[in-house]
């Protein structure tokens, strides 16, 4: 009986040792994917809401492919509330097939390949509109969050 | 065998924390559509344990006469300290302030209208206040907490 409840109590352990916050520190760096390859064309914009427990700064790699014309593609994000969404940050407009990076969260100035940095802290749930504003174009879009802070 | 179940409900408690860590945290300020009318203010006071920095949404519904209305945040202690005055509110719409953060507002055309400095303490007021003659608003108002 000892040895049976002494097992019951390890195995309780072993199962509360996942939501310890120091072995959740274990899962960063983590990335995460905002939108598999996706179409996005003129009057056709994609968005895609996000929850996001816990972080509130990350590289956001938007990755443009088989453009079609003189495309051109606009992020925008925006804070979702129940009391309505609310726009954080308008990226520069990409206008080829490239992968961009810009930095969520962070007061830092853009420089390098960083094309934009984006203020504002996350909040719990986050829209990414992908709009393309050309007529009769269109982008191949992937996009991934890659998270730095909690 | 007490003594095991005891051993087990006081681990059990160990990692209840964590779990609180991963909330979508929102604080419902007035939770339903409140009257706030010129002459008669609705403050409130909230108990506030881990949290700095986070989104004040303010919603205005159902506007009466030419109402303007100011939300304050004190810091609650031996005497309420000002932290964040936010822009006047006119018309009906839903306005976002940030608090506890060094972000300039209206940097990069975020829709934040105010930034607010001074992180939350560990108590703090909300208060609502309406001013013009015969004026009201009906608000509506949640805190996003974005750090502890």
């Amino acid at each position: 009986m000892k040895r049976f409840l002494f097992c019951m109590v390890a195995l309780v352990l072993v199962a509360l040792v996942p939501p310890m916050p120091a072995f959740s520190a274990f899962d960063k760096p983590e990335s995460q994917v905002v939108m598999a390859i996706t179409e996005v064309a003129q009057g056709a914009p994609v968005s895609v809401t996000i929850n996001n427990r816990r972080h509130r700064t990350g590289y956001l790699q938007v990755k443009t492919e088989n453009e079609t014309g003189a495309a051109s593609l606009v992020v925008t994000v925006f804070g979702n509330t129940a009391l309505g969404d609310f726009l954080l940050c308008t990226s520069s407009a990409i206008t080829a097939n490239q992968t961009t990076t810009i930095l969520l969260g962070s007061t830092l100035t853009a420089a390098g390949a960083i094309a934009d940095v984006c203020d504002w802290p996350l909040p719990g749930s986050v829209t990414f509109t992908f709009t393309d504003s050309v007529p009769a174009t269109d982008f191949d879009v992937t996009a991934s969050i890659f998270w730095v802070t909690d | 065998m007490r003594r095991i179940l005891a051993l087990v409900a006081t681990l059990c408690l160990i990692p209840l924390p964590s779990f609180g860590a991963y909330d979508l945290p929102q604080k419902q300020v007035l939770i339903t559509a409140t009257e706030v009318a010129t002459g008669a203010p609705v403050a409130m006071t909230f108990g506030n344990r881990r949290h700095r920095t986070g989104y004040l949404v303010v919603k205005t519904e159902n506007e009466v006469a030419t109402a303007s209305l100011v939300v304050q945040v004190q810091n609650a202690g031996l005497g309420a300290v000002t932290i964040c005055t936010m822009t006047a509110i006119t018309t009906e719409t839903t306005t976002v302030a940030i608090l506890g953060s060094e972000i300039a507002a209206l940097h990069e055309g975020a829709a934040v209208t105010d930034a607010c400095d001074w992180p939350m303490s560990g108590s703090f007021n909300v208060a609502f206040v309406t001013s013009g003659a015969g004026a009201s608003f009906d608000v509506t108002a949640h805190i996003y907490w974005v750090t502890d």
